[in-house]
């Protein structure tokens, strides 16, 4: 800030050093705080994971990443004996820990995909709504109004009815339905960033419309979008768990997801309770991890907080 | 005739405004409410000469903001035209058929003079534009707003941020277009460790530079400065001024420079208009305008400057009130309610005059008064009549008793009650009513006096009936 | 304490003996994560009471930190590391050693840790006089009012919260006041021949002084004819109190002003509370219209009822300057009070300000950017540059013999008002980088008159009773500003 002096001298001066001097900036305050550092840890092992059952599941002990693998020779769950089965196995006799590692990979897949398709849909129209105004305002934020009024669980049997009870399905359900909060809040941003100077500024150099939301207006959004987006991720993990939970997917019972997998071993709650501890846990740390770190992205990309 | 012959390029007008008006609706939240409007800018004509500096003075509020971004066509006018390096003749010819439409109006669509206004606005004025003949004059005029913070990308590198003119008219390839953004900042100020910063690295006079350097980009011709150094502190607004300066001589540039700092403007404009209220009250060369202020706000303004010099002792005009609401303006002149020279013809509305007057009946500042029934209620009738009614009856005495206090009043200072013409009294069984009748009034035009100095204010133009256009200085000085 | 301090009356009695204000070797550093910011470095100055001292400088001369440390309000990441405050008799800076500490870590930066329980105290100690003795007013109007109280109601708290004294005292004089005792004045008053300091005397002599404020507001009232003015005056003593009020009122007084422990369950109950704190309130309600009268408030009655943000920037700044002024405060601290305003209504409100030193003889700390500003209301001035106080001088001598360059470069790059130069003189350069200055004296860098001994902490030199400069050109002493 200009009031502190400016930066010393010593700094590199080409474009690219540039910005990645901001993003280390970003990842020194990620780090100053506790949580965020948890957090940040946490989903880093997740997607760690989630790569690795893509690539060498065998890694960790994955021998099929796709696929559940049944035993109906032991059907009934067992408890946990440790080394061969650290969780235990669930009905119909899988193994419960590679089962959870290969559907960390399918829920985090399955999630981003919502949400990064709701965040970018939402963006644009969001966008468009708030520099357009007049009419083209109007109409499209009716239309999000319409569409946040539609409750996702009605809406998913309705999809899941037409088009069939698969994962892919109820991800298209759900992003229908995430993308008008993302339409709003990308509106609102849109708006305060569209009264800096600047994006007259832009008009004024001869930049059309589409320049100017492409360069301007977008990119300014982008942030508190990103971490509305991390915040998102830990809810729309539970949500779609959720959903597969109620039985949403039952195209391939033995595709390995955290949903069905508590599904599955729901029957034998009572008397074989980490059928449903342990994937229930591995849900509920990621969202509080992802929690944790959308928290600590908002500070840290906070230009006050920046010096 | 009253063509000037002599025409040197010096005199050569790279901009003229006509009849600008910018009303902002406002959203009453009634379905069928009147629109109400904010009164911007209001009937507004300047005009700037190739390589001048013209200073727009005012407060915040009176659309001297809103004239610069419409001089760009950043928002759209609701009336008015502006010519761009329109021949001189054409403009000429456009302001007398307006003259002329506005002595003998027009009486059917038919009429050739509204067909030849059309279709010159048509093919120069800016404001109809389309797409290609926009983005030329987007080439020749750029502007450089106040705030340094919010006029420069955050996210942009400030080569990019420089770049981002020339790329949008296709300067050329991608390596000369960064060199020449980096010879535009080093013109500016700005060495070469600059260039891939981010704009929250530079300080405020840096940012500015940066701005600037932006704004030259396509060379233009006209660059409008809107407050360029009011954000910024003292010493560096004198390397911005300075800057400006010389890049205005390099680059034979005209500014519209906009500022409240008089002081500022004094140092860096040739020519000045003082706006008030969304209109120009006085306009002319800077040192006549400072030299030998007419108009009463300006006056006041230019007593209102804080000088920096303990020495200095001058008569201080303190105003009364607040800039008015542009809503509902006040009528005739807008600055007669805080006028200290206002009089009759000013604008007086029946409201403010039956404010004063009822404050002077029932405040007991007059002994003689005090026995008088009070004021029951009180009623414009029209817009120069207003009525008041009395709880009791009225002799023949208190109604002289009246006058003669409204004439001490009015003596003393109180501007309100000249507009008071007649004041006459009713008698009814329920008591008296006093009715006032006010003068007559007009809104001030923009009038020569001398040279080129015009003000709008009936102390001056009380003898022209006919409005003078601000183009027939021309004639005046041939 | 008494409410009005009349100009005649300008007796060594009611001024406090040596300086008002005193500031010494103030250092103050803000720790962020870049490294420590040596925002003010070893700023001294005295004020005395009743005098207008303006701090001038440019953004980031440390200015504005200067005067929220005199009212103990600097933020979260600054701290005080060493210097005093005096005020008055009081020591505001007596334990700041050990208020915080700072840790040197490992990898080089700068840790802050606070001493929370000697903090709560201090804030304990501060909150006495903050808003009673001290006062600030602030650039932004708009920030400092609650926007969801009307300024009726805000005025009155400010009055409430430091003045319950004083409206009791004005309550319990209306009561003890008798037709009889108001009768020379209101004799007085009816011949329009009575001054504030005869008021001030008869008062005196039947022991009604607290009547004073009302009876003088009501005689320059502008609105109403001098038979009214009597009128209202022989009411006083007619509008009696109810006897609980009355007896929880003297019970007040003699806790000096804090509410005392049982009242505090019978303020609950509805209608008991009308009698008891509810006095207060209404009392609280017309001192408030008084006072924004005072500060020449267009149709105060109305004003009272509004919101902030139905007011302009000028009369937002008026209730502020109104809210300030309610206790009467020896110190009236205005950080940038015009610079967010217009022209014309900055020169309202700079005559506000001049007509209140007048009358109240208040000593204001004047902080401003605009030279010109400050030329239009300080008797002293004091130019600051990146945390030093350079040059401090009285008004006249700083345009006329200003000695530091950089004062000197400040005064030169002004267009003047007479003038007309085709281009200004400039400072070289920019404000150093304040985590890592120029050792030595800060403006080296950029001064034209720079030579060898610049790069040592430069002296202060006392070139006459109130002119000084902190640079090597001028001699030697024995107090340098080191790092």
């Amino acid at each position: 800030m200009a009031m502190l002096g400016l930066p010393s001298p010593s700094r590199r001066s080409t474009a690219l050093s540039a910005r990645f001097h901001e993003y280390r900036l970003t990842l020194r305050i990620l780090l100053e705080s506790p949580p965020t550092m948890v957090g940040l840890a946490t989903v880093l092992a997740y997607t760690a994971i989630a790569v690795i059952d893509a690539t060498y599941p065998t890694l960790i002990g994955v021998q099929n990443a796709y696929s559940e693998i049944p035993d109906y020779t032991n059907p009934v769950p067992t408890a946990p004996v440790w080394p061969i089965h650290p969780f235990g196995t669930t009905f119909p006799g899988v193994d419960l820990y590679q089962a959870i590692m290969a559907a960390i990979r399918v829920d985090l897949w399955y999630s981003l995909l919502i949400v990064v398709a709701g965040a970018a849909i939402g963006i644009v129209v969001g966008v468009l709504a708030a520099y357009s105004g007049g009419y083209t305002d109007e109409a499209l934020m009716r239309l999000v109004d319409i569409f946040l009024s539609i409750p996702y669980l009605p809406f998913t049997i309705a999809v899941a009815f037409v088009l069939g009870r698969t994962l892919d399905n109820i991800s298209i359900a759900m992003a229908a339905t995430w993308w008008p909060m993302y339409a709003r809040y990308a509106y609102g941003q849109a708006l305060s960033v569209k009264e800096n100077t600047y994006i007259e500024a832009g008009r004024a150099s001869g930049v059309g419309k589409w320049g100017i939301i492409q360069r301007h207006i977008i990119p300014n959004v982008l942030t508190p979008i990103f971490v509305q987006v991390s915040l998102d991720l830990g809810t729309v993990v539970q949500i779609f768990a959720g959903l597969t939970f109620i039985g949403f997917a039952s195209g391939n019972p033995l595709l390995p997801e955290l949903g069905t997998l508590i599904s599955n071993g729901f029957q034998y709650a009572v008397a074989a309770p980490w059928v449903v501890f342990f994937p229930g846990v591995v849900i509920l740390i990621f969202a509080i991890a992802m929690n944790l770190l959308g928290d600590g992205l908002r500070d840290a990309l906070d230009p006050k907080n920046r010096t | 005739m009253e063509i000037v012959t002599n025409m040197s390029t010096s005199d050569a007008r790279i901009i003229h405004g006509t009849g600008l008006k910018v009303y902002f609706p406002i959203k009453t939240g009634k379905f069928f409410a009147k629109a109400l409007y904010v009164h911007a800018v209001d009937d507004v004509d300047f005009s700037i000469k190739r390589g001048e500096v013209v200073g727009l003075v005012g407060e915040s509020g009176c659309g001297k903001t809103t004239l610069g971004r419409l001089v760009l066509r950043l928002i759209e006018p609701t009336a008015g035209q502006l010519f761009f390096e329109t021949e001189e003749d054409v403009v000429r010819k456009y302001i007398r058929l307006l003259d002329d439409i506005e002595r003998s109006p027009a009486r059917n669509k038919q009429d050739t003079r509204l067909k030849e206004l059309a279709a010159i606005e048509k093919k120069h004025s800016v404001f109809k534009f389309e797409r290609k003949e926009m983005k030329n004059y987007r080439r020749d005029t750029h502007i450089v707003f106040q705030d340094p913070n919010s006029s420069l990308d955050p996210r942009l590198l400030i080569k990019d941020i420089v770049a981002e003119p020339l790329k949008a008219h296709h300067y050329g390839s991608k390596a000369k277009i960064y060199e020449r953004a980096v010879s535009l900042l080093a013109a500016c100020g700005l060495e070469a460790q600059f260039v891939n910063r981010f704009p929250h690295e530079l300080s405020g006079g840096q940012r500015q530079r940066v701005a600037i350097a932006r704004a030259l980009a396509m060379s233009p011709k006209l660059v409008v400065l809107d407050e360029p150094t009011s954000a910024l502190d003292v010493s560096v607004q004198a390397q911005v001024l300075n800057l400006l300066k010389q890049l205005k001589k390099d680059f034979n540039l005209s500014f519209l420079f906009i500022s409240h700092h008089l002081i500022v403007v004094r140092h860096m404009a040739e020519t000045m208009l003082v706006m008030y209220a969304g209109e120009i009250v006085e306009s002319g060369k800077t040192e006549e305008v400072f030299t030998e202020p007419l108009h009463p706000y300006t006056k006041a303004l230019l007593s209102a400057v804080p000088i920096p010099d303990p020495k200095t002792k001058r008569e201080r005009i303190i105003l009364e009130g607040e800039v008015p609401n542009l809503i509902v303006p006040p009528r005739g002149c807008r600055f007669h309610p805080r006028c200290p020279s206002a009089f009759e013809t000013c604008g007086w509305s029946p409201e403010e005059v039956r404010e004063s007057f009822t404050s002077v009946l029932q405040s007991g500042r007059h002994p003689t008064l005090s026995n008088l029934p009070t004021v029951a209620t009180g009623a414009e009738i029209d817009e120069l009549t207003f009525d008041l009614k009395m709880s009791g009856n009225l002799s023949e005495n208190d109604l002289q008793e009246i006058r003669r206090v409204i004439e001490m009043e009015i003596s003393q200072g109180n501007r309100a009650l000249k507009a008071v013409k007649d004041i006459e009294v009713g008698r009814s069984s329920e008591g008296s009513t006093i009715t006032v009748k006010l003068h007559a009034f007009k809104a001030p035009k923009l009038g020569l006096v001398k040279g080129e100095h015009m003000v709008a204010c009936h102390l001056y133009t009380a003898q022209e009936e006919k409005p003078l256009s601000t183009f027939e200085v021309q004639k005046h000085r041939a | 304490m008494r409410l009005t301090q009349r100009i005649e009356l300008k007796a060594e009695k009611h001024i406090p003996p040596g300086p008002l204000l005193r500031v010494n070797g103030l250092r103050v550093s803000f720790v962020t994560r870049t490294g420590k910011i040596q925002a003010i470095n070893d700023v001294s100055f005295e004020m005395k009471a009743g005098e207008t001292f303006g701090l001038v400088g440019e953004t980031g001369c440390g200015k504005s930190q200067t005067a929220l440390a005199v009212m103990r309000l600097t933020p979260e990441a600054g701290i005080i590391e060493r210097g005093q405050i005096w005020l008055g008799e009081m020591n505001l800076t007596q334990n700041i050693s050990k208020e915080f500490k700072l840790i040197q870590k490992r990898s080089g930066r700068v840790k802050l840790k606070r001493n929370k329980s000697m903090l709560d105290r201090l804030s304990e100690e501060i909150n006495e006089i903050r808003g009673k003795d001290v006062s600030m007013i602030f650039q932004e109007p708009m920030t400092s009012l609650n926007p969801v109280y009307t300024v009726g109601r805000q005025v009155s708290e400010t009055l409430l919260r430091h003045g319950m004294n004083l409206l009791a005292d004005r309550i319990i004089a209306r009561n003890a006041a008798t037709d009889e005792k108001l009768k020379e004045i209101v004799n007085a008053a009816s011949r329009q021949e009575l001054s504030q300091t005869q008021l001030h005397d008869m008062l005196e002599g039947c022991g009604l002084e607290a009547l004073e404020d009302q009876i003088w507001f009501i005689l320059s009232r502008r609105d109403v004819g001098a038979a009214q003015k009597v009128r209202m005056i022989s009411n006083l003593p007619h509008r009696k109190a109810k006897p609980i009020t009355l007896t929880f009122l003297s019970r007040l007084r003699k806790s000096d002003g804090k509410i005392p422990v049982e009242y505090r369950i019978l303020n609950k109950i509805p209608f008991l509370r009308k009698w008891l704190i509810g006095a207060l309130e209404d009392e609280a309600l017309e001192v408030s219209y008084e006072l924004l009268s005072f500060v020449n408030m267009p149709n105060a009655e109305n004003v009272l009822r509004q919101y902030p943000h139905e007011l302009s920037g000028g009369m937002r700044q008026r209730v502020m300057i109104a809210m300030a002024l309610a206790t009467r405060p020896k110190l009236l601290i205005a950080d940038e009070p015009t610079s967010a305003l217009d022209v014309t209504v900055q020169a309202q409100i700079l005559e506000l300000l001049r007509e209140l030193k007048r009358q109240f003889n208040s000593a204001i700390l004047f902080i401003s950017h605009d030279i010109g500003v400050i030329s239009e209301i300080c008797d002293r001035v004091g130019v600051m540059y990146a945390g030093n106080l350079v040059e401090v001088a009285r008004l006249d001598q700083l345009f006329t013999e200003a000695k530091h360059p950089y004062t000197q470069g400040l005064l030169a790059s002004i267009p003047r008002y007479g003038e007309k130069r085709e281009l200004l003189q400039t400072i070289e350069g920019t404000v150093p980088n304040l985590i890592d200055p120029p050792k030595g004296c800060r403006f080296r860098t950029r001064c034209n008159r720079v030579f060898e001994k610049c790069s040592e902490g430069p002296p202060w030199l006392q070139l006459s009773e109130e002119h000084g400069v902190l640079c090597w050109l001028y001699g030697d002493s024995d107090k340098h500003v080191n790092e």
